[in-house]
């Protein structure tokens, strides 16, 4: 079973682009509630969403998603 | 990420969840509405509707999981489990016979009803476990098609 850390990269990508989290859900195309949930580690989102997410701010996936292997059971 | 609907992928995955659980809840409703209606002594053609309806989700669910070859979520198709399963509706058959004629017809506790009891269970069992069987083994063809496919 995977359990999702809360996704501190997003916050601080975010933040470093000054950009809100409704800015950021209506880039990427899905709603603030869903983005807030990726950020809160409540939703796994597709690679689809991951890679949209990671256009908008500019990262790699690796930089945004990648967990260490402790967050895995 | 939205689609037509306005919808994105979580809230779309939130939609299949709260439909998984209304059809659940449909399920038994309905067959607990059949079940009282004919103990209730209801005559099958005036709940024929309602049979229709049962059948057709059930039918639907059966032959969809099937063509994708699933099963059970957290069960495993397996021979031992169905002969298990089967005991339920045997059970359940057993009971509603059994209330049906003894309890609420008032007949007394014959020899004769107690063999027909007995009958009854005994071929809704092996009627359930055989209708199992046949699904495992499609489930197992479909599956083996299905994981066999080329790249």
């Amino acid at each position: 079973m995977i359990v999702i850390a809360k996704n501190l990269r997003i916050k601080a990508a975010r933040a470093a682009m000054d950009m809100s989290q409704k800015a950021l859900a209506e880039a990427v195309g899905v709603s603030r509630q869903t983005m807030n949930a990726i950020e809160q580690g409540d939703y796994n989102p597709t690679i689809k969403l991951c890679r949209a997410i990671c256009r908008v701010l500019g990262k790699t996936l690796d930089e945004l998603f990648w967990e260490d292997d402790e967050h895995e059971e | 990420m939205k689609n037509k609907d306005n919808m994105d992928e979580m809230q779309r995955g939130i939609l299949l969840r709260i439909e998984e659980t209304a059809v659940n809840l449909v399920f038994w409703v309905l067959l607990a509405a059949i079940i009282i209606q004919l103990l209730m002594g209801q005559q099958i053609r005036y709940i024929l509707g309602e049979l229709c309806a049962f059948a057709l989700l059930s039918g639907y669910l059966a032959l969809s999981t099937l063509r994708n070859g699933l099963w059970a979520v957290g069960a495993a198709p397996d021979r031992k489990r169905n002969a298990l399963v089967s005991l339920v509706p045997a059970a359940v058959i057993g009971a509603f016979s059994f209330v049906k004629a003894f309890i609420l017809s008032g007949n007394g506790l014959s020899g004769t009803l107690l063999k027909q009891l007995v009958l009854t269970m005994a071929a809704t069992y092996v009627g359930c476990f055989l209708l199992l069987e046949i699904m495992r083994a499609i489930q197992k063809k479909r599956r083996q098609k299905l994981d066999d496919e080329e790249e």
